[in-house]
């Protein structure tokens, strides 16, 4: 998908780190960067590198335990969430997204990490298109959404997406 | 109005509804207001009360001295809760529905109250006509092609306010050739909206709108 070298660039803009030229590379699309230090592959590996970069390491992370689900959820970005074929595909990750935030303002733990910017960049796209009623559906999400995207800096040059709560009938029971 | 007593279900169970599609109480940032209504809360929440718990956690995970650290004035328990984030948000159109309903709210609870003091009318009240009649209206909204904008569309026809008027769930449904067309459902105080307003204010947004049709009208 495209839409890695655009969460490159806004990741770099919001971090005030200069991200290089992203080429993609391959049938698959892997963003790749070239710089001074090295090349680097892979979504993953470049937010990691900007981050450490901008030295914002607690981004990635306080304790190792943190770090890991950090690792894991930005995994889970690249492999399921950027997989993605078709609405199908798309509903269970919001569905899985959706349970797993129940009980969570944040991915991990309770700051902010680079797995929220990152899955706040991926989800954009399919957010801007949704319906109100879908949005609703997936509440946890939209909240966690609404909240990320009022991040100072995070939003950068993505549109302002709007959430808005239908309070005739109490949809509390999902 | 504020939460009411958070140490009863009926309190608890407001602030759950709140904090549904709410982080914090109060923006999008730890606030004073998250303190104030932390404090307020004796013990931890029920688990059933799925958002409190969420946020009562988070707010847990800062500790005493972090949370008297959190921006913003702190004000009294009550300024904080359902009518006053309503109001502080009245420019904002998006959220007008809200508004309406607090408003609706409001003369409810004015309405019970003025029910309860006034024994004298009970007997009179008891004999007084129904709730006010209202309709659940679906509404098709076609847009002139496959490249109109339906979520602009969308927002456009849930900028219309207007009193005894309340905009509900809406889906996109395909006709045809990848054109899609808005159905919407609202309810409506018949005494004050009639259909041909409805009508006649969607089409004014021409940009996107070509008609409008009334899917289906049930009195409730």
């Amino acid at each position: 998908m495209a839409e890695a070298g655009q969460s490159i660039a806004a990741l770099a803009a919001y971090l005030g780190v200069k991200a290089g030229k992203v080429t993609l590379d391959g049938r698959d699309k892997i963003p790749v960067v070239k710089g001074k230090t090295g090349t680097r592959r892979g979504l993953v590996s470049i937010a990691k590198h900007l981050v450490r970069a901008a030295e914002k390491n607690s981004l990635l992370g306080k304790t190792i335990e943190d770090q890991s689900a950090v690792d894991q959820w930005l995994e889970y970005r690249v492999s399921q969430l950027d997989s993605c074929q078709g609405d199908k595909e798309l509903t269970v990750v919001l569905k899985e997204l959706n349970t797993y935030l129940a009980d969570k303002v944040y991915i991990v733990n309770h700051i902010m990490s680079l797995a929220d910017i990152l899955l706040y960049y991926g989800l954009h796209t399919h957010f801007v298109g949704m319906p109100y009623y879908d949005k609703e559906n997936y509440m946890h999400v939209s909240r966690w959404f609404d909240n990320i995207q009022h991040e100072e800096g995070v939003r950068q040059t993505l549109p302002y997406v709007h959430f808005l709560r239908t309070q005739i009938y109490d949809r509390m029971s999902h | 109005m504020g939460f009411g007593d958070l140490k009863s279900r009926t309190g608890q169970q407001t602030l759950n509804n709140y904090l549904a599609d709410r982080s914090y109480i109060e923006g999008y940032q730890p606030h004073q207001a998250d303190a104030v209504v932390f404090s307020a809360l004796v013990s931890p929440p029920p688990s059933d009360l799925c958002h409190v718990l969420r946020w009562y956690n988070h707010i847990k995970s800062y500790s005493d001295s972090e949370r008297a650290k959190f921006p913003g004035p702190k004000k009294p328990l009550g300024a904080y809760g359902p009518a006053v984030a309503a109001a502080s948000k009245e420019e904002d159109v998006e959220l007008d529905e809200d508004d309406l309903f607090g408003d609706n709210d409001q003369e409810e609870e004015v309405d019970n109250v003025r029910q309860e003091r006034l024994a004298a009318y009970a007997a009179k009240k008891a004999t007084k006509p129904g709730p006010i009649a209202k309709s659940n209206i679906i509404l098709d909204v076609k847009p002139w092609d496959d490249e109109t904008d339906m979520a602009k569309l969308e927002e456009c026809v849930r900028s219309i306010v207007a009193d005894g008027l309340l905009w509900g769930t809406s889906k996109l449904v395909p006709v045809g050739y990848g054109i899609k067309k808005l159905q919407i459902s609202c309810v409506v105080e018949d005494d004050k909206i009639g259909t041909d307003f409805l009508e006649e204010e969607i089409t004014k947004f021409e940009d996107f709108v070509q008609s409008v049709d009334i899917a289906a009208f049930n009195k409730i």
